[in-house]
């Protein structure tokens, strides 16, 4: 645990140093801000964090594989890895660490537009619990979504590449499945709408709590997250 | 012993060998499968937990109840659907007002949420494409078509119906070809001194079936084309169309028949007792008159009587005399009128009439009674009073003689007039020709055509037991940009764009001069189609009004009597019932005093609409009204325990004619409502919306659009009114609905609707007062004030009854001039927006939903109200600074202020 800490620590340094991670911060605050604006905070339209949290889930689509792009990617690409494996931790530490660490950015990022959700409930008598499992649908879609970042991450040594890869799962795991539910029958629409990570947040940002979307959301992370882990492993013996 | 040293390459082969490994591709193969398999076992695991999670899941809302998940109700409903429910949603609207981003979304989450609740009850589609929509019409013309078949068969059979009627030849003897008949009509009406040109009705006769042939010749060819062109047979629009020109022969052939039978009746009846007797009489007659002039003498002759105190005792004798026969004679010409309808529609049968500048036709038995037997008692009245006063000077008294002498002078022309008609009709009886007569004796015994109606009949029975086939009204609303369809195995409910999204009031003027905000009722409104989709009707709904049947010959004269709430104009109402999976039926009073019974296992609920007020109208006074015997029934009802539900409304004072003072309203079901509910009906009040002039205090100004349209909707919570709380409700003519001071026992009221707790609503007691402000009080310039006795707001309009046992018992809508057709039916103008534009809004269907809850509570299923649309909370006003000062933060200091953090690190690192 205590190396996960130790890692967690040291990734977190590394994303608050790199220049990309404001950069993708300022443009993820800049976009949400707009669409608060225009679609939420208008006089007379009903008071709902909703159609902020949709859009900002389709933003972090294309916004967390900017942030895990650098966090394997670069260890291969300068060779630090190598370093970090010299030293007494395992792969599956490697990976949490690097999870937990960007994770922990993603939030304050998040915490960030909490101003946003303060002004609306300022403004209009609106159910807390409402906004507060729009939150906690982000967080759980974010976690999954930085999973798979990571995973594209451990792939290549290239970051755009591993940024290009990560937002294509994730491309693939919501607007493509979106897309593909509209195609077949109904067995092809259960599974892909099954699929479709972001249909699932879509009941949080409604202030449903379904355990439905909670386990394919958590799932989704672990699932990727091992993966993760093995393509790490993969390079021993590869 | 010797050393041997091992090349790196060497050494990885042996550790190779150690493994088992004989090469690096053998070693990558081995962990390669080994992580493809543990990697497709753990995707194994997330499939399997996620199948399990998906089968047993917790779902809850917790936003606000109802906004996104399935109301009670609509869980009940959809739980107990017996069989699988498709709903399509069709929204491909591209306009500001009907955009599908806009308007799709929670159409979509509804459904979801539905399908989600009950996926093997309820499965859901979404349309968008041409191609789709292709297939899905395709679909429910499928699902027609073993219902389709009997459709184009009454189609066929219909085709054939009109040729037969209009053969000329060769018809069958049982069913004489229609044109035949008019034919041997027409030729029986152009003969020379024809016997049946004397009867107006057969020429009428002629007239009608010329028309409804031609009618029905057309008919025919809108029907091929509404059946046979391209696209949607419209079968349910082609079968009403073979109703109309059903029901329109129908009624032509039966007053054809018992016009003609009664015609027949009267050619055979010179042998009656009144005719042969008839010449006698009426010298008798004119005797009688003449002999009453004689008393006083001729109006030419100037000298008065010599005895005139004589004279007009003469005259009161024999006045009596004969008005006592007079009224003999006129009751034997009444009693000829009941026996042979017929001669009641002879032109000789009727008399002009002129009363001051009145002039009126009236039948020869009112004409005996009125002008000659009443005002002969009258005046002998007058005249025996001017006999018992001692002191009448002369001059007054040979005033009276000679109005008497001139007065005698027209009885006598009357007589003559009524003489000379009552001769000619029975000279007229014995002189029937015999074209005339070939008609009549096909008319015997009402033997006219009878198989033709025997034919119509059989056709409308098999009309009424056709199945309900939408297929147009699908054709129709996919045309429309927006719609919800919703099938069963065999049936098809199709929900408009106003239905799902109906117009909301209470979000209005949030931004003035744009259209009222629309909200999402797909709740109450697609489960309320599952329901009459997949559910037998709870409640048979009876209309219970007064519709009395003006005798045929006053008909150009007097309207049919009726309510100020006309069965007749309740035609959308009665679809909305229909619609809601009610049953509904008809109870005229002025017909029947026998209520109709109500449909197998559902329950009565009687709509009672107001009974005609007793207007004084022109000619015969005898004519049935809504009286004693309807009170008593609808007590009657009433007492047994039915549920009831009163429709009122304002009532205005009525006129008959312009020259005539206006009559005080009268509402029948009054004293029955504070008797038996301690409700009080304020009739005579109507609801007004003024805007409070501040220039002049007191003083209003009348908005057009609102006196009109006049939105209400402060509903309480009571089930009725809840749902209702976020819709647009418009009304017009409202009067108050107060409890009177003390509630009989056993009784509860509730409030359903009252209006708002403002000063620019009031009830108007006197609203011609009000007209006579805006027209006359030009130095108001058409404002308008309140009046002593108006009644102040809040009041309520709409109240529910309940017993002690908390039994529905009845509802009494003080709003019942807002559901008739010409209102629910119209589009609701608005002048707003860009240079004041006039556009219009759909009509406000809330209004019959208001109807609809209360047939639902009274029924005792309150639970089947729909929850309404759920209104979220909305953004309050801004102000301008703060909008500005947030639009800066949000947009500009905070992403500045990440940028200059990750700008100012990135220096610190560079040092």
């Amino acid at each position: 645990m205590g190396n996960v800490v130790t890692l967690t620590r040291r990734e977190l340094q590394a994303t608050f140093f790199s220049p990309i991670a404001y950069v993708v911060g300022a443009g993820f605050l800049l976009l949400s801000g707009y669409f608060f604006l225009h679609d939420v905070l208008v006089p007379g339209n009903e008071a709902s964090m909703r159609p902020l949290f949709d859009s900002m889930a389709k933003l972090l689509v294309f916004a967390i594989p900017l942030l895990t792009m650098r966090s394997l990617s670069e260890e291969l690409s300068t060779g630090t890895l190598e370093t970090l494996m010299t030293a007494p931790v395992t792969d599956t530490q490697v990976i949490l660490g690097k999870f937990a660490g960007i994770m922990l950015f993603y939030l304050t990022l998040l915490a960030t537009t909490l101003v946003q959700a303060a002004l609306l409930l300022h403004y209009a008598e609106m159910p807390w619990q409402a906004v507060a499992m729009g939150y906690i649908g982000l967080l759980l879609l974010g976690a999954a979504f930085t999973a798979v970042g990571l995973f594209a991450s451990t792939l290549t040594r290239y970051q755009i590449l591993a940024a290009l890869l990560g937002a294509g799962i994730l491309s693939a795991l919501t607007f493509m499945m979106d897309y593909l539910a509209e195609l077949r029958g109904d067995a092809w629409r259960v599974i892909t709408a099954g699929m479709n990570l972001l249909g699932h947040f879509d009941d949080f940002s409604k202030g449903i709590l379904d355990t439905r979307a909670v386990i394919i959301l958590i799932s989704t992370s672990v699932f990727f997250l091992f993966l993760a882990v093995k393509a790490l492993e993969s390079r021993r013996w590869r | 012993m010797s050393i041997t040293t091992q090349t790196p390459s060497k050494k990885a082969d042996m550790n190779q060998q150690k493994n088992g490994f004989t090469t690096a591709s053998q070693r990558r193969l081995k962990y390669g499968t080994n992580v493809l398999i543990m990697c497709l076992a753990a995707l194994v695991v997330v499939i399997f937990l996620n199948v399990i999670s998906f089968k047993k899941h917790y779902r809850k809302d917790l936003a606000v109840a109802g906004v996104y998940q399935p109301s009670d109700r609509t869980k009940r409903i959809v739980q107990a659907a017996k069989g699988p429910v498709t709903l399509t949603s069709v929204y491909t609207g591209r306009d500001e007002e009907n955009s599908r981003d806009k308007y799709f979304p929670a159409v979509q989450d509804f459904l979801q949420e539905l399908s989600l609740y009950a996926p093997a009850k309820v499965k859901v589609e979404h349309v968008s494409t041409d191609a789709a929509k292709a297939e899905l019409l395709a679909r429910i013309q499928g699902k027609y078509s073993g219902q389709a078949k009997e459709y184009k068969s009454l189609i066929d059979d219909f085709g054939t119906f009109s040729t037969d009627i209009s053969a000329v030849q060769n018809a069958p003897a049982t069913q004489p070809a229609l044109k035949q008949s008019l034919l041997e009509i027409s030729a029986a009406l152009n003969a020379e001194n024809a016997y049946l040109a004397g009867f107006p009705q057969v020429a009428d006769l002629q007239a009608k079936l010329t028309r409804n042939l031609q009618t029905i010749a057309d008919g025919q060819d809108e029907i091929k084309r509404l059946t046979k062109a391209s696209g949607m047979p419209r079968y349910s629009e082609a079968k009403d169309k073979i109703t109309q020109l059903l029901d329109q022969l129908k009624e032509t052939v039966t007053t054809g028949q018992k016009d003609l039978q009664s015609i027949a009746d009267l050619s055979r009846a010179g042998s009656d007792e009144f005719f042969k007797t008839a010449p006698a009489r009426m010298q008798q007659m004119m005797d009688l008159v003449k002999a009453v002039q004689a008393t006083v003498g001729d109006p030419q002759d100037t000298n008065l009587p010599t005895d005139p105190h004589a004279a007009m005792q003469a005259y009161a004798q024999q006045a009596q005399k004969a008005s006592t026969w007079l009224h003999e004679e006129a009751t034997r010409q009444e009693d000829l009128a009941k026996k042979y309808p017929a001669v009641g529609e002879m032109p000789n049968w009727l008399a002009k009439v002129r009363s001051g500048i009145v002039e009126q036709v009236v039948p020869l038995p009112v004409l005996v009674r009125s002008q000659i037997a009443d005002e002969q008692t009258n005046l002998r009245q007058q005249v025996r009073q001017i006999l018992q006063m001692s002191d009448v000077p002369a001059d007054r008294i040979a005033a009276v003689i000679r109005e008497l002498r001139n007065i005698s002078a027209q009885q006598i022309e009357i007589a003559k007039a009524v003489s000379t008609q009552i001769n000619n009709i029975s000279a007229k009886l014995t002189k029937v020709d015999s074209a005339s007569q070939a008609v009549l004796e096909q008319a015997k015994a009402g033997a006219w055509q009878a198989g033709l109606v025997t034919r119509i009949d059989d056709m409308k029975a098999r009309i009424t037991k056709l199945p309900e086939i939408k297929l147009s009204e699908v054709s129709d609303k996919l045309e429309t940009p927006n719609a919800v369809i919703a099938e069963t195995a065999e049936k098809v409910e199709v929900l408009s764009f106003d239905d799902v999204w109906p117009q909301s009031e209470p979000m209005r003027n949030m931004t003035p001069g744009q259209a009222p905000r629309r909200v999402f009722n797909g709740d109450t409104a697609i489960t309320g189609a599952i329901l009459s989709l997949s559910q037998p009707p709870v409640a048979t709904v009876i209309f219970t009004h007064y519709m009395g049947e003006v005798p045929q010959q006053m008909r150009q004269f007097m309207p049919p009597q009726t309510g100020s709430i006309p069965y007749e104009q309740l035609n959308t109402l009665r679809q909305q019932l229909t619609k809601a999976n009610f049953i509904v039926k008809e109870w005229n009073l002025a017909k029947e005093l026998t209520s109709p019974a109500a449909d197998k296992d559902t329950k009565a609920i009687y709509v009672f609409l107001p009974p005609p007020q007793d207007m004084p109208m022109p000619g015969p006074q005898n004519q049935p009204k809504f009286g004693d015997a309807q009170q008593a029934k609808v007590k009657e009802v009433l007492d047994k325990g039915a549920p009831a539900i009163f429709l009122c409304r304002w009532e205005p004072p009525a006129r008959t004619a312009f020259f005539m003072q206006p009559t005080e309203p009268k509402y029948a079901y009054e004293d029955l409502l504070k008797s038996k509910y301690g409700i009080e009906v304020s009739y005579k009040f109507r609801t007004v919306f003024g805007i409070p002039e501040q220039r002049t205090p007191g003083y209003y100004g009348v908005n057009v659009q609102r006196w009109g349209y006049m939105p209400l909707n402060d509903f309480s919570d009571m089930p009725i009114g809840k749902s209702l709380q976020g819709r647009r409700v418009l009304m017009l003519d409202v009067c108050p609905v107060t409890r009177t001071a003390q509630t009989p026992d056993g009784v509860k009221i509730d409030t359903i609707l009252t209006t708002p707790n403002r000063d620019e609503y009031w009830a108007a007691g006197d609203v011609m007062k009000l007209v006579q402000q805006v027209v006359s009080d030009r130095e108001k310039g058409g404002l308008v004030s309140k009046q002593p006795g108006d009644k102040p707001s809040p009041f309520p309009v709409a109240l529910a009854v309940t017993s002690d046992k908390n039994e529905p018992i009845a509802v009494v809508l003080g709003t019942g001039g807002s559901v008739l057709d010409g209102y629910l039916g119209e589009r609701v103008p608005r002048i707003g927006g860009k240079n004041d534009r006039l556009s219009f809004d759909p009509p406000p269907t809330a209004n019959a939903d208001l109807v609809v809850n209360s047939v639902l509570w009274l029924s005792g299923r309150a639970d089947l109200i729909g929850a309404g649309p759920v209104i979220l909370p909305p953004v309050g006003r801004i102000p301008d600074a703060q909008l500005a000062f947030i639009r800066g933060l949000v947009w500009i200091l905070m992403p500045a202020l990440v940028l200059a953090a990750g700008a100012a690190v990135f220096a610190v690192r560079r040092r």
